[in-house]
């Protein structure tokens, strides 16, 4: 009965260290998006689900999209949250300033590095016209989903609801006490 | 040396004597010298270069017409300043530019917002920009004219008089048939006082200021509507009435982003919004993609717009009729990823568009014509296609010819004919 609640505990604290970490790390500078950086990321990942969301410092409810991220900016894993700015790099200061204003600067931050905007986004999904917000979620599948406009709070947490249960499952997998526990059976 | 310079000169002068009306040959004087043909990405990135229409951002074109010839007048954003170049010879060679604001001034030049040009039915030169100020998303709409074909400019005055660092920018002007001068701007005043009361507003507001004194002064700023979209441009055309209507795209109940048209009153009366367009585009976000509009003698709005709604998608062409305010014809003419920028044309009984499509690698000009009012369409046709990155076209029309003006950053600014 107590073995039970140990796991629960066990994960929670887990889930605390990865938070206290992630929020902990420095500003991570801000990568140029070339046309192979999706498959860069696809394969840096390893399997494990991803939120991709691409903004600009010219779009308004980008901004609020950016604000919502921030309260939920600890519940994602380290590298599980990637924003891509489609602004170019010459305005590399206000996404800095924007980053940092919403506390999403120690996220895995990327900026269009490409001369044609065009060449990313096809790149990227030649279905995207452009407008923004754009999100694309990918799972252990790699299957994806796109949605564009402002996330709600909802389609966010549903997706970190996943993402967690996701964890769960690998936590539990490489765990030894599980594979102890198999062992006896 | 000296001696083949002062003929060359004289040439020039005699060509600009011949070819120019009044008003337009005092800012040839002031143009005599041209510029060599300064083309390309090298040639632009030569610090020496003088500012160009191939290498200034977002320029934007109209002619004016000559006792012969029409001359090409350009503005375009580089260096903050608005510059003016005239070309005599089609796009060949463009005179040394003048900076229409001598303090230099952020300027807001991507292909949705970008410095406008207006030649008057008095033939004065009346140009709009917006102005970058401090904060996101912050501008002001500034306007200047010229009296004398464009050799001087007034000092450039802001329109937006609420004094206040927010956003006022995606200026339109346009002009009705008794002369009387209009500017269009997507404004959020009203949005940051919902703000602070509390309240929701969706997307912006469009604002606008009428003047009846050939721009020596406007009326107050007025509300033109509320919900606006908050970062599509505005499409301005006289009506064959020769009123003036703006088409944009608005967010409608549900953040529908579909189309608005209304009339814009020259006197101050509230506005009547209508919808223009059904794509039921449920988006609560910016396409960055406004439409454009043509309006022909039976009052047949020609419309082209973006779209990803549940009812089309892609780039539609359709026909509005503005006395029973129905559509018909409607039609996707490029559902291909990559297709954008939609512009119409009409003149007679020919109706033009012109858009552009990304295929992955290259980007490549299209044009399809009909010549029985939008109703059989011609196959499309390849203007031009580019490597590197390009700018929106946008028509340009002389008193017999259309032609389609295209910067590319590889080639430069093309004005290609399109007419037969």
């Amino acid at each position: 009965m107590k073995q039970k609640y140990l796991w629960p505990l066990i994960v929670t604290l887990l889930s605390l260290l990865s938070t206290l970490s992630s929020a902990e790390a420095p500003p991570a500078a801000l990568r140029v998006f070339q046309k192979s950086s999706l498959q860069d990321i696809i394969s840096s990942l390893d399997g494990r689900p991803f939120m991709l969301v691409l903004w600009s410092i010219d779009c308004p409810p980008c901004q609020q999209e950016l604000a919502l991220l921030q309260t939920r900016r600890h519940d994602f894993a380290p590298k599980e949250l990637i924003l891509i700015s489609t602004d170019s790099p010459q305005d590399a200061a206000a996404i800095e300033a924007t980053l940092a204003e919403y506390q999403l600067e120690a996220l895995d931050n990327w900026i269009f590095g490409d001369d044609l905007p065009e060449r990313l986004r096809f790149a990227i999904d030649p279905g995207w016209y452009g407008e923004l917000p754009r999100s694309y979620f990918y799972d252990t599948d790699r299957q994806r989903h796109s949605y564009s406009g402002l996330l709600s709070e909802a389609i966010v947490d549903k997706w970190l609801s996943y993402t967690l249960s996701v964890r769960l499952a690998s936590n539990q997998q490489n765990s030894p006490l599980t594979s102890r526990s198999s062992e006896t059976r | 040396m000296n001696g083949m310079r002062t003929m060359r000169t004289a040439i020039y002068l005699l060509v600009i004597l011949l070819s120019y009306a009044a008003g337009a040959s005092h800012a040839a004087m002031q143009h005599d010298q041209h510029t060599e043909d300064t083309r390309g990405a090298t040639a632009c990135q030569d610090a020496h270069a003088l500012p160009s229409p191939h290498c200034g951002r977002a320029p934007t074109a109209t002619f004016v017409e000559g006792v012969r010839d029409s001359v090409l007048y350009v503005v375009f954003s580089q260096n903050n300043h608005v510059y003016l170049s005239l070309s005599t010879d089609l796009g060949r060679t463009y005179s040394v530019p003048t900076a229409i604001n001598t303090t230099p001034e952020a300027i807001y030049d991507d292909g949705e917002n970008r410095p406008k040009i207006l030649v008057g039915k008095d033939q004065w030169i009346y140009v709009s920009w917006t102005h970058k100020t401090p904060g996101r998303y912050a501008g002001e709409i500034r306007f200047t004219r010229s009296r004398d074909g464009g050799a001087s400019f007034e000092p450039p005055r802001t329109i937006n008089t609420d004094n206040a660092l927010i956003s006022h920018r995606f200026d339109s002007i346009s002009q009705d048939s008794k002369g009387n001068l209009y500017l269009v701007w997507i404004d959020k005043r009203a949005q940051i006082k919902a703000a602070a009361e509390g309240q929701d507003y969706t997307g912006a507001a469009l604002y606008y200021v009428v003047s009846h004194d050939q721009g020596a002064s406007f009326s107050e700023n007025r509300k033109l509507v509320d919900h606006s979209c908050e970062c599509c441009r505005v499409a301005l055309a006289q009506d064959a009435q020769g009123k003036v209507v703006a088409f944009w795209r608005h967010s409608f109940p549900g953040q529908i982003r579909d189309h608005a048209m209304a009339y814009v009153p020259e006197t101050h009366t509230s506005a009547e919004l209508f919808r223009a367009t059904e794509d039921q585009w449920h988006l609560e976000g910016c396409p960055h993609h406004g439409p454009d509009l043509s309006i022909d003698a039976r009052n047949i709005a020609h419309l082209a717009w973006f779209t990803q709604g549940s009812q089309h998608q892609g780039l539609i062409y359709g026909q509005f009729d503005l006395k029973t305010r129905t559509m018909s014809n409607e039609q996707v003419f490029d559902a291909t990823p990559g297709a954008s920028r939609p512009q119409v044309y009409a003149i007679g009984s020919d109706v033009y568009l012109v858009w552009k499509r990304f295929n992955g690698e290259a980007t490549e000009l299209l044009m399809r014509r009909s010549n029985d009012n939008g109703n059989t369409w011609s196959e499309n046709q390849s203007l031009a296609k580019t490597q590197e990155k390009s700018d929106h076209p946008d028509f340009v029309t002389d008193k017999s010819r259309v032609y389609v003006a295209w910067q590319t950053q590889a080639e430069g600014y093309l004005l290609l004919q399109v007419s037969p």
